[in-house]
C-alpha cells in the first residue's frame, strides 16, 4: 500500500512530464495510423492509375517521416519522464539519508545500494509502463473509429474481440499469481542457495563437503528451473491466448474483407467496400491489438517498481520519524543515567542500564570487545540513534556545544588538498591555525599535499594524524575517538596517545573507544562492557 | 562483434551448447517458424485482399482464407513452444554454468575464498551469471533469425524478380554489418562506462552512509552531499547518453525498415505494371517486408546486451583468475591424514599477511593439550591458528607436528572460524556437513551440550527445520553454538577454535565450556578467546587434559 502511495506521490510531482509523455505517445499512435492510411492510399492510387503514383507516394513518405519524428519526440518525452523520476527518487533518498538515524553496519551497505538498482527500476515504470497505459486506450479507440468509418462490420469484429483480451489476461494472470505464491517459499530458498554456498565456501572446504555442495547446487538449480518453468508456462500461455484471439480476429477481418471485395456479401457496407478501405482495415487490424500486447509485456515493470518503491518508502519514513531529533545538552558534564538500548528486531539489548558521569578533563575508555556496545554508545551520543522514550529513568545529557569533535575509525576525507580537508571542519581557519593544528598532530606535510578519496595518497598513520589535526583545529567540550590507534605502529600510536592526553589536560571530556592498553593508565573511567551480560552483535 | 577475442571470452560458456545441439537446433527452428509464419501471414492477407479487390487473377477463393487461418494458428502455437523450449534450455544452461563456476571456486585456496563473503562481490557474481542468459535468447538467436529470414525472403523474391532480391540482400547485409560493428562498439563503450559510473555512485553512497555519523557530529554534511551529487550527475549523464543512443538506434532501425518498405513497394508495383508479375504478388512482397521489420527490431537491444554479456563473461573469469593468483596454501586434501593427536612445535614463525614489524613467534603445544590463546585484538591470534591449519603461508620459521616424538604430516583437523556461517539447509544437514552418517541421536547429544537442544525442539520440524534464507533465522549466539556443535561432531584429533563463544553470554559460555571438556579429551586443542574461561581441572572426574593458559599472547607487533 505504502509502495503505491510512494509511486503516486512521485507521479504527482511529475504531472507535467507525465502528461507530455502520455500526449506525445498518444499522438505518435495517431501518426502511425495516419501513415498506414497514407501507404494504402498510395497503393490504391497506383493500382487505379496502373502506374506508381508519385504525388501520393510523396504523401506516404511525408507521413513516414512524420512518424519517425513523432516517434523520436515520444521516446524523448518518455525518457525525460523516466530520468526525472530517477532523479527525484535519488533526491528524496539522499534527503532521507541526511535525516535518518543510523542502523547497524550490515544494513548500511544495503541502504547504500538503494541509490543504484532500485531507483533504476523506477525508470522502466515511468518511461515505459505509464505512457503505454495511456496508449493502450487511445490507439485502439482511434483505430476502431477509423475502421468504423471505413466499414462498420469490420469494426464490429474488433469491438467484439477486444473485451476478451483483458478478461483472459486477468484470468491467466491470477493463475500465474497463485502459482507464484505457491512456489514462493521454495524459489526463495533455492535462489539463495548458490549465494549461500559461495558465502560459506571456506567451511565447505574445511569440512571437505564440497562434492555434496555441488550436488546441492545442481539439484536446487534443477528444482528452481522446474518451478520457474511452471510459472513461465502460464505466462507464455496467457500471451499465446492473447495472440490467438487477436490472430483469429485479424484473420476473420481479412477474410471478411476479401469476400466483401469479391462481392459475396450484399449487406450493409460490405457491398460497397472499396479496395482502399479493405486494405486499410487489413493493415490497421494488427495495430489495434499491438498496444495491449505491449502493455502486458511491460506489466512486470510495474511489479518490480512497486518492490523498489516499498524499500525507498521505508527509508523515507524512517527519516521523517527521526527528523529534528537531537540529544539534550546541559551544563558542562557528560551525564548518562540508566541508559538501555536495543536495536529493533534484536532480542538482546546492546546497552543495558549503563550510567556514567564524566567531568571536564576526564578520559573515558571503552575497551570491551566488538559487540560490547561501544559503537552503539557513540551513535547515541552523536545523535545517530534515537533513545527509546519508554525508559523512564533514562537520561543522557551532553555538555553545551554546537558540534562534537569526532575522530572516526575511518575518517572522512574530501578529494582536495590537506588544507581543504582541515577547513572541512572550520571553514574560516587561517593558514596560521592550520599550521598549528598540523604541528599539534606532528604531521609534517605541506598544506598543498593532495588527498584523494578515502584518504588515498596518505599513509594510515598520516590519515590519523590529519584527523587528529582536525580535532585540535575545531575542539569541543566533548571529544570522541573511535579506535584512534588501530593498525598503527608503536611510535605513531604513542604520539597519538600523547596528543589525546594533551587534549584531556586542556579540560575536554575525552571519550575513547580502543583496545590499546596504554590508555588504561590515563583513563578516569574504564568501561569493558555496556551490554550487561549476554551480548549479541546487532545485524 | 567480430573480434576473435570476444568469442574466445565466451568460449567457456559456449561449451554447454555443443552438448545440446539437438534442443538448440529445435529452439532455433521454432524461432524461425514463428518469424516466417508472421511474415507469410501478412503477405498472404495482402495478396488475398488485393487479388479479391482487383479481379486480376482467378483463384480458389477458399484456399487463401484457410491459409490465413492456418498461418495465424501456426504462429501462435510456434511462438508458445518456442518460448517454453528456449527458456527451459536457457535455465538448464544457467544451471550448468552455475555448477561450473562453483566447481571453479571450489578449487581455490581456502584463504582466497574468504573474499567471496563480501556482499557486493556476491551480488556482482550472480548478476553476471544471469546476464549470460541474454547471449542466446536476446542476442545470437534474434541475430540468426534476422539473417536467415533476410536470406530466405530474398530467395523467395528472386522467383518474382532478381531486383527485389538484390534490394533485400544488399540492405540486410549493410544493416547487419553496421549493427554488429559500429553500433555494437559504441554501445559497448557506453555501457562499460555506465557500469563504472554506477559502481562509483554505489561506492560514494556507501561512504556517505558510513561517514555520516562523523560529519553530522562536526555539523558539516555538505561536502559529502556534494560528492554523492557529483557521482549521481555523472551516472545520470552516462545513462542519458546510453538511453538516447539506444533509442536513436531503435528509431533508425525502424526508419530504415520503413524506407525499405516504400522502396520495395514502389519497385514491386512498378515491376508489376511492367507485367513482370501480377499486382497482388507485388503487395505480397511489400507486406512481407513490413512484417519482417518486427524481426529486426530486437537487434538494437541485442547490441547493447552484447557489451554487457562480454563484460560479465570477462569479470566471471577474472574472479577465478585473480583468486588463483593470490598466494595460497591448500589444506592437504589427502584422505590418509594422520589421525593422532599431535604435539605442535611452532618455531620462529613470521606469517606473511602480517606487516613487517611482526616479531617471530615460537611456542610448543604438547600432545593432547588444551591451550588457550589470549591477547588483545589484532595481535595475530587468528593468523597463528590459520597458519597451524596450513591456510596461511609462513614467511619464515616452521610448524612441526609430532606424535610420540615422531614427526608426522599435518593431522586431520577441524577449525571453528571466527565468522559463523549457517548454511541455508536443515539443522541436520548443517551438522552433518562435518561428519556424514552420524545418527540423529548423536546430533541431539551435540545440541544438548551446546544448550541448543531445547531451542531446536521448539522449532516446527526440529532437526529438519530449514535455516537461513527462506527459513528460520537463528540469533548470533544460537548460530555460534550451532557452529560449535558442528565442530564437536568432527572426529579430527586436532581442534582449532577461534573465539568459540563470541556472542554467547558469559554464564552460558562457562557452562558450555565445562560440558564440552569430555569431548575434547584425547585431542590437541588450541582455543583463541578474549574471555576468561573457567579452569577445567582435575575435579572433573575423567578429565586428564592439562590446561595451560598462555596469558598475553605476544605475536603482536612492537607497540
Amino acid at each position: 500500500m505504502s509502495a503505491s502511495s510512494y509511486l503516486s506521490n512521485l507521479q504527482h510531482q511529475l504531472t507535467g512530464s507525465l502528461w507530455r509523455a502520455r500526449l506525445y505517445s498518444a499522438v505518435h499512435g495517431l501518426v502511425v495510423i495516419a501513415s498506414m492510411l497514407a501507404l494504402t492510399w498510395w497503393v490504391h492510387r497506383s493500382v487505379e492509375e496502373a502506374t506508381v503514383h508519385l504525388a501520393s507516394m510523396m504523401l506516404a513518405l511525408a507521413f513516414f517521416g512524420l512518424r519517425a519524428a513523432s516517434g523520436a519526440a515520444a521516446q524523448n518525452a518518455c525518457q525525460t519522464l523516466g530520468e526525472q523520476a530517477e532523479q527525484l527518487a535519488r533526491d528524496t533518498l539522499q534527503w532521507s539519508w541526511q535525516q535518518a538515524e543510523d542502523g547497524s553496519t550490515a544494513a548500511q551497505i544495503e541502504r547504500a545500494n538503494l541509490m543504484v538498482e532500485p531507483v533504476e527500476r523506477l525508470y522502466a515504470y515511468f518511461a515505459r509502463f505509464q505512457p503505454q497505459l495511456w496508449v493502450a486506450c487511445t490507439t485502439p479507440l482511434a483505430i476502431l473509429l477509423v475502421v468504423a468509418w471505413l466499414d462498420w462490420i469490420a469494426a464490429l469484429f474488433l469491438l467484439l474481440s477486444a473485451p476478451l483480451i483483458p478478461v483472459f489476461m486477468a484470468l491467466v494472470g491470477m493463475g500465474a499469481e497463485r502459482l507464484n505464491q505457491q512456489h514462493l517459499a521454495t524459489t526463495q530458498r533455492l535462489a539463495g542457495l548458490f549465494v549461500d554456498r559461495v558465502r560459506g565456501l571456506t567451511n565447505l572446504q574445511l569440512f571437505s563437503a564440497t562434492d555434496k555442495a555441488v550436488n546441492d547446487i545442481a539439484g536446487a538449480g534443477d528444482d528452481m528451473r522446474q518451478a520457474n518453468m511452471a510459472t513461465l508456462r502460464i505466462a507464455f500461455l496467457s500471451s499465446a491466448v492473447l495472440e490467438f484471439f487477436s490472430a483469429v480476429a485479424i484473420a476473420a477481418v481479412a477474410i471478411y474483407v476479401g469476400f466483401a471485395l469479391l462481392g459475396y456479401y450484399s449487406i450493409g457496407p460490405a457491398a460497397s467496400l472499396t479496395f482502399f478501405a479493405g486494405l486499410s482495415v487489413l493493415v490497421l487490424a494488427p495495430e489495434f491489438f499491438q498496444p495491449l500486447r505491449t502493455l502486458s509485456a511491460h506489466y512486470h515493470d510495474r511489479a518490480s517498481a512497486l518492490a523498489a518503491a516499498d524499500l525507498l518508502d521505508r527509508e523515507q519514513r524512517r527519516a521523517k520519524k527521526f527528523a529534528d531529533y537531537s540529544v539534550p545538552q546541559h551544563g558542562s558534564d557528560l551525564r548518562i543515567e540508566h541508559l538501555s538500548f536495543t536495536y529493533p528486531g534484536s532480542r538482546l539489548p546492546a546497552i543495558e542500564d549503563f550510567s556514567l558521569r564524566a567531568r571536564p578533563g576526564q578520559l573515558v575508555l571503552l575497551n570491551g570487545p566488538s559487540g560490547s556496545g561501544k559503537s552503539t554508545l557513540l551513535k547515541l551520543l552523536t545523535g545517530q540513534l534515537a533513545l527509546s522514550a519508554a525508559e523512564a529513568h533514562q537520561r543522557v545529557e551532553l555538555p553545551c556545544m554546537d558540534h562534537i569533535a569526532y575522530m572516526a575509525q575511518q575518517p572522512y576525507f574530501v578529494f582536495g588538498s590537506l588544507a581543504d580537508n582541515l577547513r572541512l571542519v572550520k571553514a574560516d581557519a587561517s593558514d596560521e591555525q592550520l599550521h598549528q593544528a598540523l604541528a599539534f598532530a606532528e604531521l609534517t606535510l605541506p598544506l598543498e599535499t593532495s588527498v584523494y578519496e578515502r584518504g588515498q595518497g596518505l599513509s594510515g598513520g598520516e590519515q590519523r594524524r590529519l584527523a587528529l589535526a582536525r580535532m585540535h583545529l575545531q575542539p569541543s567540550p566533548l571529544m570522541l575517538f573511535d579506535e584512534p590507534t588501530a593498525a598503527l605502529d608503536g611510535s605513531t600510536a604513542r604520539s597519538i596517545i600523547d596528543a589525546i592526553v594533551g587534549l584531556k589536560k586542556r579540560g575536554h571530556i575525552v571519550l575513547v573507544a580502543s583496545h590499546e592498553p596504554e590508555f588504561e593508565a590515563v583513563a578516569e573511567h574504564i568501561i569493558a562492557d555496556l551490554s550487561g551480560g549476554d551480548h549479541v552483535a546487532p545485524h | 562483434m567480430w573480434h576473435r577475442t570476444d568469442w574466445q571470452r565466451l568460449k567457456p560458456w559456449l561449451g554447454v551448447w555443443e552438448q545440446q545441439r539437438g534442443p538448440l537446433f529445435a529452439g532455433i527452428m521454432l524461432m524461425l517458424v514463428t518469424a516466417w509464419a508472421g511474415i507469410a501471414l501478412l503477405g498472404l492477407s495482402a495478396w488475398f485482399i488485393s487479388a479479391a479487390g482487383l479481379f486480376v487473377v482467378a483463384f480458389d477463393i477458399f484456399l487463401p482464407g484457410a491459409g490465413i487461418r492456418a498461418l495465424a494458428l501456426i504462429r501462435t502455437v510456434a511462438r508458445y513452444f518456442e518460448r517454453v523450449r528456449n527458456h527451459d534450455l536457457v535455465l538448464n544452461w544457467q544451471n550448468r554454468w552455475r555448477v561450473r563456476l562453483f566447481k571453479g571456486l571450489m578449487t581455490l585456496s581456502v584463504t582466497s575464498t574468504e573474499r567471496f563473503r563480501a556482499a557486493r562481490l556476491l551480488q556482482r557474481l550472480t548478476q553476471d551469471l544471469s546476464a549470460l542468459d541474454d547471449l542466446y535468447l536476446r542476442i545470437l538467436g534474434p541475430l540468426l533469425v534476422a539473417s536467415i529470414s533476410a536470406v530466405v525472403l530474398g530467395a523467395a523474391f528472386w522467383l518474382l524478380h532478381p531486383a527485389l532480391a538484390a534490394v533485400i540482400w544488399i540492405c540486410s547485409l549493410v544493416l547487419l554489418l553496421l549493427l554488429t560493428t559500429v553500433f555494437a562498439q559504441r554501445l559497448r563503450r557506453l555501457s562499460a562506462r555506465e557500469l563504472g559510473d554506477s559502481e562509483y555512485l554505489r561506492q560514494q553512497a556507501v561512504e556517505f552512509v558510513q561517514c555520516k555519523a562523523e560529519l553530522h557530529a562536526w555539523g558539516v554534511l555538505t561536502p559529502a552531499v556534494r560528492e554523492v551529487a557529483q557521482a549521481r550527475l555523472q551516472l545520470g549523464q552516462t545513462q542519458h547518453q546510453l538511453r538516447r543512443r539506444l533509442s536513436w538506434l531503435q528509431l533508425a532501425l525502424e526508419g530504415f525498415g520503413h524506407g525499405l518498405l516504400i522502396v520495395m513497394l514502389g519497385l514491386a508495383m512498378w515491376l508489376s505494371f511492367q507485367e513482370a508479375f501480377s499486382t497482388p504478388l507485388a503487395l505480397f512482397a511489400a507486406f512481407a517486408v513490413l512484417a519482417s521489420i518486427d524481426v529486426w527490431q530486437p537487434l538494437a537491444q541485442a547490441m547493447l546486451l552484447w557489451g554487457r554479456v562480454q563484460g560479465a563473461s570477462e569479470r566471471l573469469q577474472g574472479y577465478l583468475r585473480r583468486a588463483l593468483e593470490l598466494p595460497s596454501v591448500h589444506p592437504s586434501t589427502d584422505e590418509n591424514r594422520p589421525q593422532h593427536a599431535p604435539s605442535i612445535q611452532v618455531s620462529e614463525v613470521v606469517i606473511e599477511n602480517r606487516p613487517l614489524t611482526a616479531k617471530s613467534l615460537s611456542m610448543t603445544v604438547a600432545q593432547q593439550q588444551l591451550i588457550l590463546l589470549k591477547g588483545h585484538s589484532g595481535c595475530g591470534k587468528t593468523s597463528l591458528l590459520h597458519a597451524i591449519a596450513g591456510l596461511l603461508p609462513l614467511q619464515q620459521g616452521k610448524i612441526e607436528f609430532r606424535h610420540q616424538g615422531q614427526p608426522i604430516a599435518r593431522p586431520e583437523f577441524t577449525l571453528l572460524t571466527q565468522y559463523t556461517h549457517i548454511y541455508s539447509a536443515t539443522v541436520a544437514s548443517n551438522l552433518r556437513m562435518a561428519r556424514t552418517g552420524v545418527t540423529d541421536e548423536m546430533l541431539w547429544q551435540a545440541l544438548e551440550i551446546v544448550e541448543l537442544a531445547d531451542d531446536i525442539e521448539g522449532l516446527p520440524e526440529q532437526l529438519d527445520t530449514w535455516l537461513g534464507d527462506g527459513g528460520v533465522q537463528l540469533s548470533g549466539g544460537q548460530a555460534r553454538r550451532l557452529a560449535l556443535a558442528r565442530c564437536l561432531l568432527h572426529p579430527a584429533p586436532l581442534m582449532l577454535l577461534d573465539e568459540p563463544f563470541s556472542g554467547v553470554g558469559v554464564a552460558q559460555s562457562e557452562r558450555i565450556w565445562r560440558s564440552i571438556q569430555p569431548l575434547l579429551k584425547g585431542k590437541t586443542v588450541i582455543c583463541v578467546t578474549h574471555q576468561a574461561l573457567p579452569e577445567v581441572g582435575p575435579e572433573g572426574s575423567d578429565i586428564t587434559v592439562d590446561p595451560i593458559v598462555q596469558q598475553d599472547f605476544e605475536l603482536c607487533y612492537d607497540r
